[in-house]
């Protein structure tokens, strides 16, 4: 699963390969240190402090989800989010390796969240902290929404041979082949999940 | 870790004084897939192998190889002997 924002006029803007390292490390590193802190701003005392903490949680939080705006409307993320038949041969390459690392990498991470889980909910070995709360799991579900989104592109960012200047500059002169159309029944369904996740929060609450 | 894949696509686009958009655009790839190939970062699949293989009109063989190419220079030279 993954997500592609195209351009209006179709053209992919340039990002370079350190740029799209640092927005995907950000998103993957910033998201969770961000929530955790917010989380747990009450541990830093009452009042201000707490207010600080909270802040600097979110501000992580809200630097992750920017940098994952600015890897959207990438070529990386074009390879890992644009339909397949949009794809050339070495692009479909690429998608394959991508994918596949972000499956090992994600069945770890859930595998090892269970396995905590397990062990947090057992009281008769350790007291360890566990989700309870609403927010809890919501954070924990943008979580893994966002690691999904950006787990095969951060692997494009660290593997994929940078594009030589040359060809950079032979890419500017190209215009682009055809203007994509909006995706409108994508756009329907994100925004009919939103509105039925909203009112489902609700009526469980 | 499969062996590299040698070509000659910069050779044959320099011959036909083609750019790498316009070979690109024959055989309905990107241009930077061209760049990665001719640089030996990837190794094509049997279907754009054969793709450029029929643009070019050579056999395949001829355009990719498991081994290194001999450079031209030494071909001239050992014709000249």
């Amino acid at each position: 699963m993954s997500f592609y924002f195209r351009t209006p006029k179709g053209r992919i803007p340039n990002r370079s390969r350190a740029a799209m390292r640092l927005a995907t490390g950000l998103t993957l590193g910033g998201y969770p240190a961000g929530a955790l802190i917010m989380l747990n701003s009450g541990l830093a005392g009452e009042g201000v402090p707490a207010f600080i903490a909270s802040v600097t949680g979110l501000g992580l939080i809200a630097l992750g989800v920017f940098a994952f705006f600015y890897i959207a409307p990438s070529y990386m993320q074009r390879i890992v989010g644009e339909q397949v038949c949009e794809l050339d041969d070495l692009e479909r390459d690429l998608r394959q390796k991508a994918f596949a690392f972000a499956y090992h990498v994600l069945t770890g991470l859930v595998a090892a969240a269970i396995f905590y889980l397990a062990v947090a909910n057992d009281e008769t070995r350790l007291t360890l902290w566990s989700p309870q709360s609403y927010e809890h799991w919501n954070t924990i579900f943008w979580g893994v929404l966002l690691y999904a989104f950006t787990l095969p592109t951060a692997y494009l960012a660290w593997t994929m041979p940078d594009i030589e200047p040359e060809l950079a500059e032979e890419e500017d002169d190209t215009i682009p082949v055809r203007k994509p159309g909006v995706r409108w029944w994508l756009w329907g369904l994100i925004v009919a999940g939103g509105i039925a996740g909203f009112i489902l929060a609700r009526v469980i609450t | 870790m499969s062996s590299p894949i040698y070509n000659r696509l910069p050779v044959l686009r320099a011959e036909r004084a083609l750019s790498r958009k316009a070979l690109a655009d024959a055989v309905g790839v990107n241009f930077q897939t061209i760049g990665y190939l001719e640089r030996g970062d990837y190794s094509p699949s049997l279907e754009l192998a054969l793709k450029l293989s029929d643009y070019f009109g050579l056999p395949v063989e001829i355009i990719f190889s498991l081994k290194p190419f001999e450079p031209l220079s030494q071909i001239a030279t050992r014709k000249g002997d």
